[in-house]
C-alpha cells in the first residue's frame, strides 16, 4: 500500500477517534458537511501532532488545505519532509 | 413604546423604492442589489404560492446563511408565510421531527444541505405532501431529487410587487430550540416584534446606508434577526460570513479589515476565539464602529483584550432569550474593565421592555437580592408553536401592569439589580446552558441517554473551560453489567438524535453515580471530579 493511503487511512481513523465522526470519503468536504467546526479543527490539529509528530499553527493554515481528508493528508506529508529537511 | 406596525418585508421593500442600485448583500464575491433582492424575492414568493403555499404556511429553510437564504426569507414572507430556519448540521431525524411539528408545507434546500435533504427525505417522519424547492441550479440537483421547483423556475413569473394579506400582528419566523422534553420547542416571533426591535436597534446605534454589517450568526438563530433586518431595512450593506471564515481566526481578521465593516455582533465564543490566538492587532479594524454580541457572557479578559486593541469601537453587550425577540436589554461598555473578574452587566431594558427581578412570589427584590429575572414588554413572543401548556408555564400574566393581557416572560436567568440601577445575571435556577452561543437543556441530553438500554444512570454536566469553547458538556454514566458500551458509542447514538453540539466531549464511567443525602444525583460532585480530572488532562 502507498504511504499516502496509510496516510489517508490514519486521518479518516483519527478523525473518527477524536471527533467521533465517520467519513466515508476521503474527497468529502469537510466544511460544506458540518463535520469541521473550530472546536473540532482544534481536536484534529492537536490528533494529527500527536500521531505525526509535527507542530503546524492556525496562522499557517489555508482553508484549502484541509477541506478534505486527502489534502490533510497532503499538508501532513508536505510538512513532515519538510520538518525532515531542516533536521539533516 | 408600542409593537411597531410594520411587515419586515415592506422594511425592505422601502429601501429597494429609494437606493434600487445599492449593494444589499455580499457573500465571498458575490454582490446582489437592493433592486435584485427585491425583484428575486417578489418572484419566488409568486412561485411558493404556485406551489400551493398559502397565507399562514410554514417554509422550513434546510439553508445555509446565502443569498438564495435571504431570498428565501423575504419570498416567504412577501407570500404570507412563515419560514422556520433549520441547521443543516442537525441529525436528519430531528430535522424531520421540526418539519412534522411545524407542519410545514414546503422544505427549501441547495446544494450545501443536500446530503441532510436525502436523509430527510428518507425519514418516515417526513410529511407525504411537503413540497421540496431546490434553491440552486438545477445541475446541482442531487441524483434522484425530484423537487417540485428549482430556484430558477422563479424567472417565470413577475418581478413587480405584489398584495400581501399579512399584518405586523402575524407569526414572520418560528424558531426551534432544544427542550428537556427531548421535543424542541417552537418560537413564535411575529413581524411587529421584529420591527420593533430594529427601530430601537437603528435609533440607538445609529444605523445608516453607509454601513457594512456583519452576517455571521447562523439562520436558526435568534441574533441572525437582527444583522439582516438591522441592516436591510436602514439601506446598509450585509456582509454574509460563512462558517469557513470562522474557522481560522487570522482569515477572520483579514475578512473583517478588509470588507472594512463598520459592525460586527456575534456570540462572544467566536471572539474568544480570535483573541485566544491573538489576531487582533492595535488600532487594527480602523472602519469598525461597533462591535455587539448576545447569547452568552463575553468572557472579561477577552473583552479586555478587544477593547485594548480597538479603542476607537464602541462595545455593546445586548441580553435576551429567543422568546423576547433578539434582545430586551443593553449595556454598552464605557471603558475598559481594570480586572478580569469584573462582572458585566446586561445593562438596562431596551425600549418598550423591562426587566424584573422577583422572588418566588414574583415580588420586587430589593438591589444587591438575587432572584429571578423576568421580561415583559413589546418584545414577548406570543408564545411556543402549539404548546399552550409550555407557553403558559413560562409566559405569565404581569402583575404590576393595568393592561390584563400584559404578559412577562420566565427566563430561568437569576439576577440582581445592582447599585447602578444595572441588571446582573448570576447563572440560571435550571439545567440549561449556552455553549458556543448554543442553547442547551442537559436534560434533553440525558433523556436521549436514560432510554439506552446499556446504560444505568447517567448525568450530563457543564464544566467550565478555559478554552474558547467556555462550556464543555460532559456525562458520567454507569453502564449496565457486562454491557460493554463505550464513549465512542454513546457518541455515535447520540449524534443520531441530537445536534453536534449537544454530544457530550467528555466522558467518565462510574461503577455508581454519587448521590447526595435525598437520594438524588450529586451533579457537583460530579462536576468537581470532571475539573479535577481536567487538571490531569481529561480521559475520554
Amino acid at each position: 500500500m502507498s504511504e499516502n493511503y496509510d496516510r489517508v487511512h490514519q486521518i479518516q481513523a483519527l478523525i473518527s477517534e477524536k471527533l467521533f465522526v465517520e467519513v466515508d470519503s476521503p474527497d468529502t468536504d469537510l466544511f460544506e458537511t458540518g463535520t469541521l467546526d473550530s472546536a473540532a479543527l482544534i481536536e484534529l490539529l492537536l490528533g494529527l501532532e500527536e500521531r505525526f509528530g509535527f507542530i503546524l499553527s492556525l496562522a499557517e493554515l489555508e482553508l484549502d488545505d484541509i477541506r478534505t481528508i486527502r489534502k490533510i493528508a497532503g499538508l501532513v506529508a508536505q510538512t513532515t519532509a519538510a520538518s525532515s529537511e531542516v533536521q539533516r | 413604546m408600542r409593537p411597531l406596525k410594520a411587515l419586515l418585508q415592506r422594511l425592505v421593500t422601502r429601501q429597494a423604492e429609494i437606493r434600487h442600485e445599492s449593494i444589499a448583500l455580499v457573500r465571498r464575491d458575490q454582490t446582489v442589489t437592493y433592486g435584485e433582492l427585491e425583484a428575486w424575492s417578489n418572484q419566488l414568493a409568486r412561485l411558493l404560492k404556485a406551489a400551493g403555499c398559502q397565507r399562514g404556511d410554514r417554509v422550513c429553510l434546510l439553508l445555509p446563511k446565502s443569498i438564495p437564504a435571504i431570498v428565501s426569507i423575504l419570498g416567504t414572507l412577501k407570500a404570507d408565510c412563515v419560514y422556520v430556519p433549520m441547521d443543516i448540521a442537525s441529525p436528519a431525524l430531528r430535522l424531520a421531527t421540526t418539519i412534522q411539528i411545524c407542519e410545514a408545507r414546503c422544505v427549501l434546500a441547495m446544494s450545501a444541505s443536500a446530503t441532510a435533504l436525502k436523509e430527510v427525505l428518507a425519514n418516515p417522519r417526513l410529511p407525504a405532501d411537503v413540497r421540496i424547492g431546490w434553491m440552486d441550479s438545477p445541475e446541482a440537483t442531487p441524483e434522484g431529487l425530484k423537487p417540485h421547483f428549482t430556484w430558477n423556475d422563479r424567472a417565470a413569473f413577475s418581478s413587480g410587487p405584489l398584495d400581501h394579506q399579512n399584518t405586523s400582528e402575524d407569526a414572520a419566523h418560528i424558531l426551534f430550540t432544544s427542550c428537556s422534553t427531548g421535543v424542541p420547542k417552537g418560537v413564535v416571533i411575529t413581524h411587529s416584534k421584529v420591527a420593533s426591535f430594529v427601530e430601537w436597534s437603528t435609533k440607538y446605534f445609529g444605523t445608516s446606508p453607509s454601513d457594512r454589517i456583519s452576517g455571521q450568526p447562523p439562520l436558526h438563530f435568534d441574533l441572525s434577526t437582527f444583522d439582516i433586518y438591522g441592516t436591510l431595512s436602514n439601506g446598509a450593506q450585509l456582509y454574509l460570513v460563512t462558517p469557513e471564515q470562522c474557522l481560522l481566526p487570522h482569515k477572520l481578521a483579514e475578512f473583517i479589515r478588509s470588507s472594512e465593516l463598520t459592525q460586527w455582533f456575534s456570540v462572544p465564543s467566536l471572539l474568544n476565539y480570535m483573541a485566544g490566538l491573538d489576531v487582533v492587532k492595535e488600532n487594527d479594524f480602523p472602519s469598525m464602529k461597533r462591535l455587539l454580541w448576545c447569547g452568552e457572557p463575553f468572557p472579561t479578559p477577552a473583552l479586555i483584550y478587544w477593547m485594548k486593541r480597538l479603542p476607537h469601537v464602541s462595545f455593546t453587550n445586548l441580553y435576551g432569550p429567543t422568546e423576547t425577540t433578539i434582545a430586551s436589554s443593553y449595556y454598552r461598555v464605557p471603558e475598559c474593565p481594570a480586572d478580569n473578574k469584573q462582572l458585566i452587566p446586561i445593562g438596562t431594558a431596551c425600549e418598550g421592555e423591562e426587566l424584573l427581578v422577583l422572588d418566588d412570589d414574583l415580588k420586587p427584590l430589593a438591589p444587591g437580592e438575587v432572584g429571578q429575572l423576568y421580561i415583559g414588554g413589546v418584545g414577548l413572543s406570543p408564545g411556543y408553536w402549539r404548546d399552550p401548556e409550555k407557553t403558559r408555564a413560562v409566559f405569565l400574566a404581569n402583575p404590576y401592569s393595568q393592561n390584563p393581557n400584559d404578559r412577562i416572560y420566565k427566563t430561568g436567568d437569576l439576577a440582581s439589580t445592582g447599585p447602578d440601577g444595572l441588571v446582573y445575571v448570576h447563572g440560571r435556577s435550571d439545567s440549561q446552558i449556552k455553549s458556543r452561543g448554543y442553547r442547551i437543556e442537559l436534560g434533553e441530553i440525558e433523556k436521549e441517554l436514560n432510554a439506552i438500554e446499556e446504560l444505568l444512570e447517567c448525568a450530563v454536566v457543564a464544566v467550565n473551560l478555559d478554552g474558547f469553547e467556555g462550556v464543555a458538556i460532559a456525562c458520567a454514566y454507569t453502564p449496565a453489567v457486562g454491557a460493554g458500551i463505550t464513549p465512542r458509542n454513546l457518541r455515535k447514538r447520540l449524534s443520531e438524535v441530537l445536534p453536534h453540539y449537544m454530544v457530550p466531549s467528555h466522558w467518565m464511567p462510574l461503577t455508581a453515580l454519587p448521590h447526595n443525602a435525598n437520594g438524588k444525583i450529586d451533579r457537583r460532585k460530579i462536576e468537581q471530579q470532571f475539573r479535577s480530572m481536567r487538571q490531569q488532562g481529561f480521559q475520554v
